[in-house]
């Protein structure tokens, strides 16, 4: 068994932009408790060292969500995440810094709000308690746990591109999701995912890597959504140009981008970008006409269990 | 004058008692303001509920069975509540339960833990527990249903705001005056009516269960305005939580019985022997109290400690249904612990104060006229959240009545200036010998833990009340914070914080020592009996200019009363 350590360092990131120009670091050593979480390195560092830490807790057993902060590069709760002999401990990234690791999340707040987060009845209930199986609750009780801790939130790259300010981030899409899987909700909220531009997501698995409840939040969450978008949108031209995407590699096996370009955005369009194309072609990057792969049996075998599987 | 917020009611507290309290107001076309010290649905205590009690039959007058009434209701005022309990108010409350809060919740989306053919998961035996949805997620699942609502009805709110005193005139309470933490801004609330629904749980002794935030603000902002207070000694101490991570103290084992099964959490001593599960009480459905009388035996052996040695356990509970049900299972999981064959080392806790506020549980209405008090702040506290929110809708029509017949009376400019002085005060720097107000709570909190825990006994409780006074005499002149920036400075709050604490530990322990008899949660070692000849009163008391008065109020029992005169506390089952 590995022995524990005596002390912890902690370097805690402090910066009070009211009245500081930039953030400096402090180094704390803390004796180790057995069983020891980061938050309570921080509760430490407020009661004995004498410094006035600003970091948000509620509950200390992951149910408020308020307490993320970003320990040795990677966001986490601080009431979950095991105590390290050596932390650097930083404010959520994609978030503006109030003071120390307090971070504004209203932003994200408000993309949340902007869901309508809210079971939509439009039949109304009928007497308690309402027939419901929890065959018909399996997809949305895969969510059930999520806290708006917003850790995904702070993990997602996409909100780290400054091209993407509209994308709602990954938690709001996991509260959308909660309400849009629930077996008694009849909102559009097929309408509302395209609002928060969901085909911006790059499906990197980030959120998932980082949830603190364990929840999948890209495969559970966002991919559902996007399924509700592409039966339910079938015309909106981000679902359609995934579709012809993926058409393409049941055609071919892999992408083709002159043929990428010619079906989503029309003949017209694909020839102003004509002499891309040729650059392209004359450095090998491209072939002239889509080149089926070797083994693309299997490819399509493997679309049709997807499909199924759906 | 600072910036001044006019409305018609303000409700103080983002629990399930202040959140329906804020949405029945607005339903009722009144302007509210709901002020939250952390977040709505995300601080206090509400979050931590783990139960729901689901009773189908008892929807309303005509098809409740009278006989299971009495029985619920013999559980609620002898087991929880030591016939302390309005017992009227407790049947009212759970009819609201079952015809008004359930159909509610779940038309707005809660989700009850069913099974694969749709009914129920619940437990066996005589409670029927059911979960939303998850064992032990329940509340926090709730808040976020109830937080959501708010927050889309755009009902005004003001969250990381800190309220500091109730603002009077001519004995009326005629708003508030609060603390915008994030900006460090004083602020001004004139209303008609204020309901405070600050919860039942504190932060005051080095264990507890209550969240961060609470610091007895409720019950300080009423005792300094000239409330009663009412039965501030009845301090429950929860008997199993984790001893270690300190900070997973609040992820509560509850005693009682786990999904499918009637088996319930097993506690054993450090010699490994079982000591407590529910089925020896067969009657007491959530013997929390009694949890309590067993592991203090063990403690005077040397079996046990009040803060580890001794643990809970499931290893006779079918694994499947800990993973399948249980919200705490990823805990242990994520500590290394086995539960199919290990223990889990618990300690005890600081859970609730059942006393609070002194209430009129017709109306929620206080002592103050313009004050109500909904939910655990009260004095009737049974720590449920289904009747904290029944208090919520109560407090708030009759909040609603008194506001439209109300002017504005105003608030009185020297009482805001002079709190305003208060709280600025609290804001300043001490760079040589200062101490940090997290340094000064956390030495309050040792004094409770070491002098004011489980066992009571007078002397103790008087080296408690002196070593409070040392520390308001000695330690406050000399707390100061890091910087006076008013950016989030939570320094500042802990400074606040300090002056409640110290009020309200010092009348609790002045209300303990008039309690010369033990009962319930509240056990003195030198009154070791229940005396419901001479002691089954509420003790009250209100501040004076300079001074307290006590009074014992009588309990009025109209369906259930004890059966002795006196009885040996350890061995009473109740």
């Amino acid at each position: 068994m590995k022995s524990s350590p005596e002390f912890v360092s902690a370097k805690i990131y402090r910066y009070d932009p009211t009245v500081e120009s930039s953030p400096r670091y402090e180094i704390f050593e803390v004796p180790y408790e057995r069983q020891m979480r980061v938050l309570d390195v921080l509760d430490y560092v407020a009661e004995n060292c004498g410094v006035g830490i600003g970091y948000r807790w509620f509950c200390g057993v992951k149910r408020c969500g308020m307490c993320g902060v970003k320990v040795n590069g990677k966001p986490v709760l601080a009431c979950w995440e095991k105590a390290m002999p050596s932390m650097v401990i930083e404010p959520l990234p994609n978030m503006p810094v109030i003071r120390d690791l307090v971070v504004d999340r209203s932003a994200f707040e408000r993309a949340t709000l902007a869901m309508n987060p809210c079971l939509e009845r439009k039949k109304p209930h009928e007497a308690f308690p309402e027939p419901l199986t929890h065959k018909d609750f399996a997809d949305a009780f895969k969510l059930m746990n999520c806290i708006e801790c917003y850790v995904c939130t702070a993990a997602c790259p996409v909100l780290a591109d400054a091209d993407h300010r509209d994308f709602a981030g990954p938690a709001s899409f996991v509260q959308l999701a909660k309400v849009a899987l629930h077996p008694k909700d009849e909102g559009n909220r097929v309408a509302r995912a395209l609002k928060g531009d969901i085909y911006a997501c790059v499906s990197c698995y980030q959120c998932s890597n980082v949830c603190p409840v364990g929840i999948n939040v890209l495969e559970d969450a966002i991919e559902k959504l996007k399924r509700q978008c592409a039966t339910q949108a079938p015309l909106n031209r981000e679902v359609r140009e995934g579709q012809i995407f993926s058409d393409i590699i049941k055609e071919f096996g892999r992408v083709h981008p002159p043929t990428l370009m010619r079906r989503a955005k029309g003949l017209l369009q694909s020839i102003s970008k004509f002499f891309l194309v040729v650059t392209m072609y004359r450095k090998g990057k491209v072939q002239r006409r889509p080149q089926t792969v070797e083994g693309i049996d299997d490819i399509r075998k493997l679309f049709e269990v997807v499909e199924k599987s759906r | 004058m600072p910036r001044t917020i006019e409305t018609d009611v303000v409700v103080i507290g983002g629990g399930a008692a202040g959140a329906h309290a804020a949405l029945t107001v607005h339903d009722e076309g009144l302007n509210v303001l709901q002020i939250v010290k952390g977040f709505l649905g995300r601080s206090g205590c509400s979050i931590f509920a783990g139960n729901l009690n689901i009773n189908t039959k008892a929807r309303d007058e005509e098809t409740i069975s009278p006989d299971e009434e009495m029985k619920w209701l013999e559980i609620r005022a002898k087991y929880m509540g030591h016939y302390l309990l309005d017992q009227d108010y407790v049947k009212r409350g759970n009819r609201w339960t079952q015809s008004t809060f359930y159909p509610e919740m779940e038309r707005k989306g809660l989700y009850i833990r069913r099974t694969d053919d749709g009914e129920f998961v619940a437990s066996k035996g005589r409670a029927r527990n059911v979960w939303a949805p998850n064992q032990g997620f329940s509340g926090t699942f709730i808040m976020e249903i109830l937080r959501k609502e708010i927050l889309t009805k755009r009902i005004p709110l003001l969250q990381e705001t800190m309220v500091t005193s109730l603002l009077m005139n001519d004995g009326q309470v005629v708003g508030v005056t609060a603390l915008d933490i994030v900006r460090g801004e004083f602020i001004v609330v004139r209303a008609k009516s204020v309901i405070v629904a600050t919860g039942p749980s504190n932060y005051l002794a080095t264990r507890s269960t209550a969240t961060r935030e609470q610091c007895a603000n409720g019950f300080a902002m009423a005792y300094r305005a000239g409330a009663q207070m009412q039965d501030l000694e009845m301090q429950w101490w929860h008997a199993s939580d984790i001893a270690s991570p300190k900070s997973w103290m609040r992820l509560h084992i509850y005693p009682n019985p786990m999904p499918e099964t009637a088996e319930t959490v097993r506690l054993h001593n450090s010699d490994g022997e079982m000591f407590f599960e529910q089925g020896m009480y067969p009657l007491a459905m959530q013997p929390y109290f009694l949890q309590l009388k067993h592991l203090y035996r063990h403690v005077k052996n040397g079996k046990a400690r009040w803060h580890g040695g001794y643990s809970a356990g499931y290893t006779h509970i079918d694994p499947r249904i800990m993973d399948q049900y249980s919200y705490q299972t990823q805990f242990f999981k994520h500590l290394g612990i086995d539960i199919s064959k290990d223990l889990i080392e618990c300690g005890i806790t600081w859970h609730t104060t059942l006393g609070g506020i002194r209430t009129n549980v017709e109306t929620m209405e206080t002592s103050l006229s313009g004050l109500f008090a909904a939910g655990g702040v009260g004095s009737h506290g049974v720590g449920s959240i289904t009747l904290v929110s029944y208090d919520g809708t109560v407090a708030a029509r009759n909040a609603c009545a008194r506001a439209r017949t109300e002017r504005y009376p105003g608030p009185s400019s020297e009482h805001v200036a002079k709190e305003e002085q208060r709280v600025l005060s609290r804001l300043r720097m001490r760079p040589d010998a200062g101490v940090r107000p997290a340094e000064v709570k956390k030495r309050i909190r040792q004094i409770m833990w070491e002098k004011i825990g489980y066992i009571k006994n007078e002397q103790r409780m008087n080296e408690a009340l002196s070593e409070l006074a040392e520390v308001r005499e000695k330690l406050v002149p000399r707390m100061g914070l890091e910087t006076i920036s008013r950016n989030w400075n939570y320094d500042w709050v802990d400074a606040l914080d300090v002056d409640d604490m110290l009020d309200i530990c010092d009348v609790s322990i002045r209300s303990a020592i008039q309690r010369k008899e033990s009962r319930g949660p509240f056990f003195r070692e030198d009154y070791p009996f229940i005396d419901n000849k001479n002691c089954l009163k509420h003790t009250v008391i209100t501040r004076l200019e300079n001074d307290i008065r006590i009074e014992h109020v009588p309990v009025e029992l109209k369906y259930i009363r004890p059966k002795t005169e006196q009885e040996d506390f350890l061995s009473a089952d109740y």
